[in-house]
């Protein structure tokens, strides 16, 4: 039993003032009569009875003191606590983040908040409803003003904590529209308190915060990063540790290549700092390099998402490539941005290396035989080759973009570009514009760039010369020659990025195959060894299912295996040191505290009741004499009417 | 005061229609006008007895002998001179009521005393309660003529100070003046049986009337009250509530049935009286039932 308003108690001081009034009134009317025999006689009498009489000649003080007592008491609003929620509408907001994971509370936080959440809808009442938010990467609704306890006990069993941060400004939005509608709504937050709150105007209802979590003993790997070593190629890992706990703790930590252990390194962290551990001469082929928190006598760590990431190996696989050209600063420093090219530069006539992958023929075409399965670049062809026909010259040609617009020049800006001169060349069937001129018959607009696929090569064809252009001084420039290079050298390039944030989606446009390979389907093997399969002619080519930490394999028909990681690199995440206290910036702008959660059961109207039932007897009793007067004209009358009617 | 103010002459009139009588009758020395129970000298034929040795032969019936040759001594009822002694309770507690007690004594003193009066009994009237030594008292008088000497100076009358109960001075003059002592008063107060007691065991006869106010017989209090003694201005706290009333009812019933009671083991008429009642219907019905007026 507690009190929600203590200075209520401050009117307890009228209490000697009625005492005191009493005192004061104590003094009774004076009325004058013919004797007194007969009334002495008469409390002789009564005397026998006397600490009835005493206290029924107080009685009104009594009842006086009892009222305002009875008031003063409802004032303070006493309240007990309850486990039972009074509240009609319970919003369960349930931290899904990674930090959720952790096991220092049995058996681990997650389970601890489900339970809570059980054992909270069990305590509604049963018209209650209940909504359940899962606040983890992207916020869901689990079951929405739901009165089936069934349904809520199943969504909130579904559960589990997801290993990125948790969107709980989002969760709460959601908490926050839905008791804008709800009379008497209840927002329950299961969390270990390591979220960023919202700053929004104001929560309705009543906003309680469930603490949950008991250690902040974690260490996690922080970093990792991959160089390769531009002399010879091997590898160089560097990792970083950190230690949340505020003990120092010796932690080992273990390299693995592609699996295999390949260095450990022990490190002493102290309280809040970071180690950092370094590998160097892994071998160029290393495919995969993963840090690894070793099991630990010493370091307690609760949370286990994090003591592993993984570092994806893209620079294997060079392509061999050769720029036929008389010299051209332009493409060879921007070929040189692009470190899996494997660039020679010969001058044309120049015999060609028959392993090559890509051949770019800047201002010329080939002499000789071209290689089998070679992609093709050419700039500025003089003449026409077996590809494509060049018919004349086209001056001062105005670039714009075909419509439609090709991925390859999306982000290209052409607005800038001056072309001196351009060859005039009919594009072929298989050609695919991507760049026209517009000053052209609009029926009919001569292409500037091309590409396409002819005998199972890919070959692209920009019509103008580079010199001739002022593109290679603009920003388009290096983006389009990036592009270009990665449509000519596919399932070479990195066409997915090595590693993202948990539950970011990947773009695997990349993987989508031209329409050669029409019926191609992209298949991901996620870390669990599930399979996801996606045909890009019917879905996005858009994967978003990356909730899960560790490697993902991403394949498609023709192409080979590549891989990306997916790190819990979250220092929020990995603090997981729980909080007592969240501050949400409401109306009131005071820190919401709540370490258990209770509702109180308030008395004050019992209570209030029972002031006015006291005020009532009081009155009653101050007026018995006129009362029992008038009940005594009223029985004769009763009983003479009962009497006339017999 | 005048006559009139009293009573009015038709009331008057109807009274000298009215004798007193008593069960018992005090013998007093002189002869009076008043018969009584006693066989004496009159006029008035009582009954014949057989003549005994010793009789005043003057007394025997001839006309009886004549026709019974016996001796026959007449009797006749003997017609006494009798006191009314009026004992007034002229306490502050009597001055109380509406009608008020006091002047409902004096009125039936006064109408008793005129009847008295009127059938040449002598009346004396006395005041119970003085400041001074002696209670106020008026000496016997006679007659018709003296009516007004009677009612001015019941008029007179005015309640005194409470604790001047002269009891001497109103036991004393009845050992001489034997015959009917009526007394009037509330009878609130632990004395008046003591009193009453005294004055019945004299051999007089006596009336009392317990004169009471309405609201002393039905109190009309609600709430909390200090009740105030006229007398001596003790207070009695009290909360009137219906249990109150209730006990004080039963409180008053008792005292009422003890006075009853009292009065019948003394062979004292006790005529319970409230003002309420007209001093007409007192007289004429109320009294005459009681064996008091004829």
């Amino acid at each position: 039993m507690s009190f929600l308003n203590v200075a209520g108690f401050g009117l307890a001081l009228l209490l000697p003032l009625i005492v005191l009034m009493y005192l004061l009134k104590l003094r009774r009317d004076e009325r004058p009569v013919s004797s007194t025999y007969l009334w002495r006689r008469m409390v002789r009498d009564v005397q026998a009875n006397v600490p009835w009489q005493r206290l029924q000649r107080n009685i009104l003080l009594i009842l006086q003191l009892l009222f305002l007592g009875a008031l003063i008491l409802a004032i303070a609003r006493p309240a007990s606590q309850s486990a039972e929620i009074l509240n009609q509408s319970l919003i369960l907001v349930i931290d899904t983040s990674a930090s959720m994971a952790a096991n220092d509370v049995e058996p681990s936080r997650i389970e601890k908040a489900k339970q809570t959440a059980f054992d909270l809808v069990k305590s509604l009442s049963s018209n209650a409803r209940v909504t359940v938010i899962a606040a983890g990467i992207r916020p869901r609704t689990l079951v929405s003003l739901n009165t089936d306890r069934r349904a809520v006990n199943q969504a909130i069993s579904q559960i589990r904590a997801e290993p990125g941060e948790s969107d709980m400004a989002s969760a709460l939005q959601i908490a926050a529209a839905i008791t804008r509608r709800q009379q008497d709504a209840l927002t329950v937050m299961l969390s270990d308190g390591n979220v960023e709150m919202p700053q929004f105007s104001s929560l309705p209802g009543t906003f309680r915060f469930v603490p949950i979590g008991a250690s902040n003993k974690n260490q996690a790997v922080q970093m990792l990063s991959l160089q390769t070593n531009p002399a010879d190629l091997s590898l160089t890992a560097f990792a970083q540790v950190a230690n949340y706990s505020r003990e120092a703790v010796a932690r080992r930590l273990g390299f693995f290549a592609d699996g295999a252990l390949i260095s450990t390194a022990d490190l002493d962290i102290p309280p809040g700092s970071e180690q950092s551990a370094l590998v160097s001469g892994v071998i160029s082929t290393t495919q995969v390099i993963e840090a690894r928190l070793l099991e630990s006598e010493t370091g307690i760590d609760f949370l286990a998402l994090d003591d592993r990431a993984f570092a994806v190996n893209r620079q294997t696989g060079t392509i061999k490539t050769v720029l036929v050209s008389q010299g051209n600063l332009f493409l060879e420093t921007a070929f040189s941005l692009i470190p899996s090219l494997d660039l020679l530069v010969i001058n044309p006539g120049d015999p060609i290396d028959a392993q090559v992958e890509l051949l770019v023929f800047d201002g010329n075409i080939p002499a000789g035989e071209i290689p089998a399965g070679a992609n093709i670049l050419f700039i500025a062809p003089p003449v026409s080759t077996e590809f494509f026909t060049v018919t004349g010259k086209l001056d001062l040609p105005i670039p714009v973009k075909a419509e439609p617009v090709n991925p390859l020049v999306e982000h290209v800006d052409l607005s800038g570009v001056n072309i001196l001169d351009a060859v005039k060349i009919t594009p072929p069937e298989w050609a695919m514009p991507l760049i026209e001129d517009r000053s052209s018959t609009p029926q009919a607009r001569d292409p500037l760039l091309f590409v396409g696929e002819k005998e199972g090569r890919r070959i692209a064809v920009l019509a103008f010369e580079l010199s001739r252009s002022d593109l290679p001084l603009q920003v388009a420039f290096p983006i389009l020659i990036s592009n270009l290079m990665t449509w000519l050298t596919p399932g070479s390039l990195n066409l997915a990025p090595a590693e993202i944030q948990p539950g970011a989606p990947i773009n695997l446009a990349g993987f989508a195959p031209s329409e050669v390979a029409a019926n191609s389907i992209i298949r991901i093997i996620r870390p669990d060894g599930s399979r996801v399969e996606i045909d890009p002619a019917i879905h996005e080519s858009v994967f978003n299912e990356t909730d899960q930490l560790g490697l993902y394999s991403i394949s498609t028909d023709n192409e080979d295996i590549q891989q990306f990681a997916v790190n819990l690199f979250s220092p929020q995440e990995s603090q997981i040191a729980p909080t007592r206290t969240v501050h949400l910036t409401g109306a009131e702008s005071s820190p919401v505290e709540m370490s258990v959660i209770t509702t109180n059961r308030e008395w004050w109207r019992l209570i209030a009741l029972l002031a006015v039932i006291l005020l009532s007897i009081e009155w009653l009793v101050y007026h018995r004499a006129t009362l029992s007067e008038l009940l005594q004209r009223l029985l004769p009358a009763r009983s003479r009417t009962g009497a006339h009617l017999k | 005061m005048t006559t009139e103010r009293l009573f009015s002459e038709s009331y008057l009139r109807r009274l000298e229609s009215l004798a007193l009588v008593f069960r018992r009758l005090a013998a007093t020395q002189t002869q009076g006008e008043r018969r009584s129970s006693r066989r004496g000298h009159s006029v008035e034929f009582a009954d014949f007895r057989p003549y005994a040795l010793g009789d005043d032969f003057r007394r025997i019936d001839w006309n009886a002998y004549a026709r019974l040759e016996k001796l026959f001594v007449k009797l006749f009822v003997e017609e006494q001179e009798i006191t009314i002694n009026l004992l007034i309770d002229n306490s502050p507690s009597m001055d109380w009521g509406e009608p008020n007690k006091f002047e409902y004594a004096i009125r039936t003193a006064a109408s008793l005393g005129y009847i008295g009066l009127v059938n040449l009994d002598r009346v004396r009237v006395q005041a119970m309660y003085s400041s001074g030594e002696r209670a106020p008292s008026l000496k016997p008088v006679r007659g018709k003529r003296s009516a007004l000497t009677l009612f001015n100076y019941l008029q007179s009358l005015a309640p005194a100070k409470p604790e001047g109960l002269i009891e001497n001075s109103v036991v004393e003059p009845l050992k001489q003046d034997h015959g009917i002592v009526f007394v009037f008063s509330d009878l609130f107060g632990d004395h008046w049986q003591n009193l009453v007691n005294r004055v019945s065991s004299l051999g007089n006869a006596v009336a009392l009337f317990h004169i009471l106010s309405p609201d002393e017989i039905e109190p009309t209090l609600s709430g909390d009250f200090s009740l105030v003694d006229r007398e001596n201005q003790a207070e009695v706290e009290v909360t009137a509530d219906f249990e109150t009333l209730r006990q004080y009812r039963k409180i008053f019933t008792a005292w009422q049935t003890q006075w009853q009671q009292f009065c019948a083991a003394r062979d004292v008429a006790y005529i319970p009286v409230t003002t309420t009642i007209a001093i007409e219907e007192l007289m004429f019905s109320t009294l005459p039932t009681q064996g008091v007026l004829v």
